[in-house]
């Protein structure tokens, strides 16, 4: 049953049903909790990390939809906040939020870094499912400006596949990359 | 040789929503680009469809049917703010950041008055 949204069928992308904040453990728990295009909040204590290895449970738990984890920060002149935040789409996509919002209500701005989207394994195996795609590619390529202006003309924007339980597995991924072979930024490569 | 069919593109366009809400951020020589959904109750999503072949058909789908397309992000922001598309300043996004820079306001409020440069108390 397609969910509707003003006559819009999304048989494809749920919405979403959560409101407020959630934790890890509660998506983890309940696989009914549906973060959707909407997105909720991630609610982190301050001595707990965010593992991706429970994204990717989310995706196994989810039958293979992706999940993606992003970090919101809110400014301006004299404050900030952080808050992360998570999403989930389809085994196909996953829908970002705008990365930089110059002009957010109130005069502030407002910037939404993808941290990482999980892949779902593929069966059979497709090596794709931990490299990025075009779209990926595509999407930090039409970033570069934005994150240039906010994190230094020197900077260049990266995205990180989550692909399995363990710790590590996990693919990084730059602008140099191409479909199916990542690249990770300069920093990260080794000697 | 593509590996979707025009029906498989077809039922990921229609899910898209309606045509008029749909944006593609791209230039004129470039086979795959951004694809947009302004939703009037949530705000503005891109969606990033991870199988090649699907991408780019839908993509060229779209653009080859006129959807409404933009060089930049920088473009799109424009018209977005001259618009004020539907639902510009009751979306999700826009009542999140809102009650967000509300929230630094009393904040800011209380800092200004705590250090003096506020409305003196009488």
């Amino acid at each position: 049953m397609p969910l509707s949204l003003g006559g819009i069928a999304f048989a494809m992308s749920p919405l979403g049903n959560l409101t407020g904040a959630v934790t890890m453990q509660e998506l983890l728990a309940n696989s009914q909790m549906i973060p959707g295009i909407r997105g909720a909040y991630l609610r982190v204590g301050n001595r707990e990390t965010i593992r991706f290895g429970d994204l990717a449970q989310l995706t196994i738990d989810h039958n293979g939809i992706e999940f993606l984890l992003s970090r919101e920060v809110v400014r301006n002149s004299l404050l900030v906040v952080r808050r992360w935040r998570i999403y989930s789409g389809t085994p196909d996509h996953i829908p970002p939020p705008r990365f930089f919002n110059p002009n957010a209500p109130g005069g502030g701005t407002r910037i939404e870094r993808i941290v990482g989207h999980t892949h779902p394994r593929s069966i059979p195996y497709d090596p794709i499912y931990t490299q990025p795609s075009w779209a990926d590619l595509h999407y930090l390529s039409r970033i570069s400006g934005d994150w240039q202006q906010v994190y230094g003309p020197w900077s260049q924007p990266f995205g990180r596949i989550i692909w399995g339980l363990n710790p590590g597995e996990t693919t990084i991924y730059g602008i140099h990359s191409t479909p199916g072979n990542a690249v990770p930024q300069p920093w990260l490569r080794r000697p | 040789m593509s590996t979707v069919t025009r029906e498989q593109v077809l039922e990921q366009v229609e899910g898209l929503g309606p045509r008029h809400n749909v944006f593609l951020i791209g230039g004129d020589d470039e086979a795959l680009g951004g694809i947009l959904v302004w939703l009037p109750e949530i705000g503005l999503r891109e969606f990033i469809f991870e199988q090649d072949d699907m991408a780019f058909a839908i993509y060229k789908l779209l653009r080859d049917a006129g959807v409404r397309r933009f060089e930049s992000w920088d473009h799109l922001r424009e018209a977005e703010t001259r618009e004020k598309w539907e639902g510009w300043d009751t979306c999700d996004d826009y009542r999140r950041m809102q009650q967000t820079m509300e929230e630094f306001a009393n904040k800011d409020k209380l800092l200004l008055t705590s250090s003096g440069q506020g409305p003196s108390r009488s």
